[in-house]
């Protein structure tokens, strides 16, 4: 019986302990709220420097391209025109490698067209079947599984749709 | 707890959010993007597709791509007359009257076609999440009636969300601006998107937002402003080479994203060049386009479209009974709003200097997150944690102040650093409490000082000093530092440390950056000391030592040069003390040199390793920067 009716005093220590718990637990769930939005910060943080970094690392890379490009047009100053053409082709070949290193992959565009890696510029009546690509006006590419920008194309609308109207 | 996604479902782009963590944050798409188009496409072979890829068969399939849907939604066939005219999609009446897209030879209801977009965003967010989510928080434009409300709802419904609430965009912003936080209030905002233009004036009172007015141009929008910059693009090339690139798709294409690059840019600097080699190409050869456009010649192409918002925000002002000086807050909505001239009209308008800071494109849908986190109960008060106004640490030698905790860290934090002191048997150390930016302690506000005393005599840099700094939720510090040899400790408590006005926080990062360049010198000179005091130490210390392996014009040398840095140790000029420092370094290698000497000859005599240690007494000569000595004690002593 005692314990089903406790006396004031029980109550009030009881309250008391049950308050100083709260306030135990109040301040640790405060710390690690804190804690958490701390980490949160920091890896905010390490993420930008981390973007920076790679950042740096491309543009190095791409430094000595930029040093043949300007080396073929200082070439083309001086020599005739199929130097520059040689010059321009070493420098693409030489900026595509870097680029493929990075993860880069040219987005082909020989079959039929997908509106997920390709983008329709312009639609026309031809010879070829429906939805077929007829012309690659940009070349798109690809990083990693992410498509940086969609192959631009031309594609056919066939055959039965060739009569607009005169 | 499964989460509760905030939805923007506008009219030419989706945006969707959620809180991590009770910070909002964007959901990026499959395709990598933070917003997604918001088109609906049906292909020949009865492919659904959506956003970005839907948005690129467009051309070839105009009839079956389904765009700017939101302008249908909730809406009577009889009232979009006007709508149907720019949509290459077919409209049609629905039984009840009510418009419908007709694909084909199957007729939708918008909200069919809205839960489309819905359905891909919640499987983006579902993908990003980890889990899947049911509940969603979707925002609608102030204006929307009780037709085109409903209809967004069922849109979610169709899509499998069970949608807890519909704000209203602008509140959504607002939310997104922590502006419910404040005490009543009135706020307009100003939202200038792809294709619409919307303003609208909120009033805030006892936490509850209520629209006052609101007004628009449902036609006028970031696409008009890039074909105005396109158009000039296309003017001046004709001028130059005589050819209209107009007729040429991917041309425009390529002026397309020049434009909205040059926009981007003119956003920060006063003049971009637009470059496009082999923009095309005539019987002569290829054709380059190269054009300079200034900030003054955008503005000058995009006058008449700005002008065209200021009809609509005077007349929400008026409707809601206010004049520009009646408004508290105003918030900038859509990508157009980056542009400065855009905020320049409406500063012109206003009179107030708009808030920032929140992505324009993605203020809305950060808004919804945080509405569906109230909703949620997990944005609650107890949580709500503060931060650090400004970065707390001591003074170390020199007046340099050395930071213990950031600035903007959340508390309750906690931080500790061992300390060591500068001198051989100093007694005690001064641990002086700072708060401030600048590196230098005279620059900063001291918060309080206190000394720990009984340190056991021993050499320099020996003794360990735990500094710890203690901050709870309440801004509360306390600092205490323990000698870990002894144990004996001394604390201080500081209270109302972080209890500073915005102001006066303000004013104190300001005053940092405008002693930057001095407290920058101020710090080199005491690093320069600070390194020569401790060279001058050892080397003093070990000459003591191995005097008698070396011979009499090495000694004489080496301490002249002592002399030498002793002698300019007071001076103000870094580096003198560095030129000296370092003359005396050179000496001291031959120190050095000459023990080892000894040493290895004392070894091969012997054979037998000596064992003593004095081998390693001369690694120290320099470095001992790393140790943040306090000495003020020390010193005046």
């Amino acid at each position: 019986m005692a314990d089903k009716h406790p006396t004031k005093a029980e109550l009030e220590q009881r309250l008391a302990e049950a308050e100083a718990q709260r306030d135990e637990y109040l301040d640790d769930l405060r710390r690690v709220a804190a804690d958490f939005e701390n980490y949160r910060k920091r890896a905010a943080r390490d993420q930008e420097s981390l973007v920076a970094r790679a950042h740096e690392r491309l543009v190095k890379e791409l430094l000595p391209v930029l040093d043949d490009l300007e080396r073929a047009l200082e070439a083309a100053a001086e020599h005739e025109e199929a130097k520059l053409e040689d010059g321009v082709r070493l420098v693409e070949r030489e900026l595509r490698a870097v680029l493929a290193r990075e993860g880069l992959v040219e987005i082909e565009a020989d079959g039929h067209f997908d509106p997920h890696v390709h983008e329709a510029l312009l639609s026309q009546p031809s010879e070829a079947e429906d939805g077929a690509i007829l012309q690659v006006l940009q070349k798109g590419y690809r990083l990693g599984d992410r498509v940086l920008r969609p192959a631009r194309v031309v594609i056919s609308q066939g055959m039965e749709e060739a009569e607009p109207a005169g | 707890m499964a989460k509760t996604i905030g939805i923007d479902l506008g009219t030419t782009n989706s945006c969707v959010a959620v809180l991590e963590g009770g910070e909002p944050t964007v959901i990026p798409n499959a395709e990598g993007g933070r917003t997604t188009p918001s088109v609906v496409a049906f292909t020949k072979d009865g492919q659904r597709l959506v956003g970005a890829p839907a948005k690129r068969q467009s051309v070839t399939n105009p009839q079956n791509t389904v765009s700017s849907i939101k302008r249908f939604m909730g809406r009577k066939f009889s009232e979009v007359s006007e709508e149907m005219k720019i949509i290459p999609y077919e409209v049609v009446a629905g039984p009840n009257g009510d418009a419908r897209v007709k694909v084909g030879d199957k007729e939708y209801a918008p909200p069919e076609i809205s839960a489309m977009i819905l359905q891909k965003l919640k499987a983006d967010a579902e993908a990003y999440l980890g889990e899947s989510v049911t509940d969603a928080v979707v925002t609608v434009p102030a204006y929307f009636n009780n037709a085109q409300r409903e209809a967004t709802k069922d849109a979610g419904k169709i899509a499998g969300l069970n949608v807890l609430r519909i704000i209203n965009e602008p509140t959504a912003a607002s939310l997104a601006y922590g502006l419910d936080k404040e005490h009543d209030h009135t706020i307009l905002v100003f939202d200038l998107g792809g294709g619409t233009f919307d303003v609208s004036v909120l009033e805030l009172g006892e936490g509850v937002f209520e629209v006052k007015s609101t007004s628009g141009d449902n036609h006028l929008g970031g696409d008009n402003f890039d074909k105005a910059i396109v158009d000039w693009m296309v003017a001046e090339f004709k001028r130059e080479q005589g050819i209209d690139l107009a007729q040429d798709r991917m041309a425009l294409q390529r002026l397309y994203e020049a434009a909205e690059k040059a926009k981007i840019e003119l956003s920060s600097t006063m003049s971009t060049q637009i470059n496009l080699p082999f923009v095309t190409a005539t019987q002569e050869g290829p054709k380059h386009l190269d054009l300079q456009l200034t900030r003054a010649k955008l503005e000058e192409l995009c006058h008449d479209l700005l002008e065209r918002t200021v009809g609509p925000t005077k007349q929400a002002l008026k409707d809601a009974g206010l004049g520009p000086d009646g408004i508290d807050h105003v918030i900038l909505v859509g990508g157009m709003t980056r542009m400065p001239s855009v905020q320049e009209k409406v500063k012109e308008l206003i009179g107030k200097e708009p808030h920032k800071g929140v992505n324009p494109d993605e203020v809305v849908a950060v808004g919804a997150a945080i509405q569906a986190g109230v909703l949620k109960g997990e944005v609650k008060d107890i949580l709500l944690l503060d931060v650090t106004p400004l970065s707390l640490g001591i003074e170390t030698k020199g007046g340099v102040f050395t930071r213990l905790i950031e600035r903007n860290t959340t508390i309750p934090t906690k931080k500790s650093e061992s300390f060591t002191t500068a001198e051989d048997n100093q007694p005690s150390v001064e641990i002086h409490v700072l708060q401030g930016e600048s590196e230098m302690a005279t620059f900063n506000k001291t918060l309080g000082k206190f000394q720990l005393v009984g340190i056991p005599p021993a050499p320099r840099g020996l003794p360990q000093i735990e500094v710890a700094f203690d901050i709870d939720a309440n801004g509360i510090i306390n600092v205490s530092a323990k000698d870990l040899g002894t144990g004996n400790q001394q604390q201080v408590r500081i209270e109302g440390g972080s209890g500073l006005k915005q102001e006066e926080v303000e004013q104190m990062v300001r005053e940092a950056e405008a002693h930057a360049e001095e407290a920058r010198k101020l710090h080199e000179l005491a690093d320069a000391r600070n390194q020569a005091e401790s060279l001058v130490y050892s080397t003093e210390k070990s000459l003591k030592d191995h005097r008698d392996a070396l011979d009499a014009e090495t000694i004489a040398q080496i301490e002249s040069r002592l002399e030498e840095v002793k002698g300019v140790l007071d001076s103000s000029d870094a580096g003198e003390i560095r030129a000296k420092s370092d003359a005396l370094m050179e000496a001291s290698h031959k120190l050095a040199q000459a023990v080892y000497e000894k040493v290895q000859a004392q070894q091969t005599a012997s054979s037998a390793p000596s064992g003593d240690g004095t081998a390693g007494a001369e690694e120290e000569v320099v470095e001992d920067a790393e140790y943040e000595v306090i000495d003020e004690e020390a010193k005046q002593s």
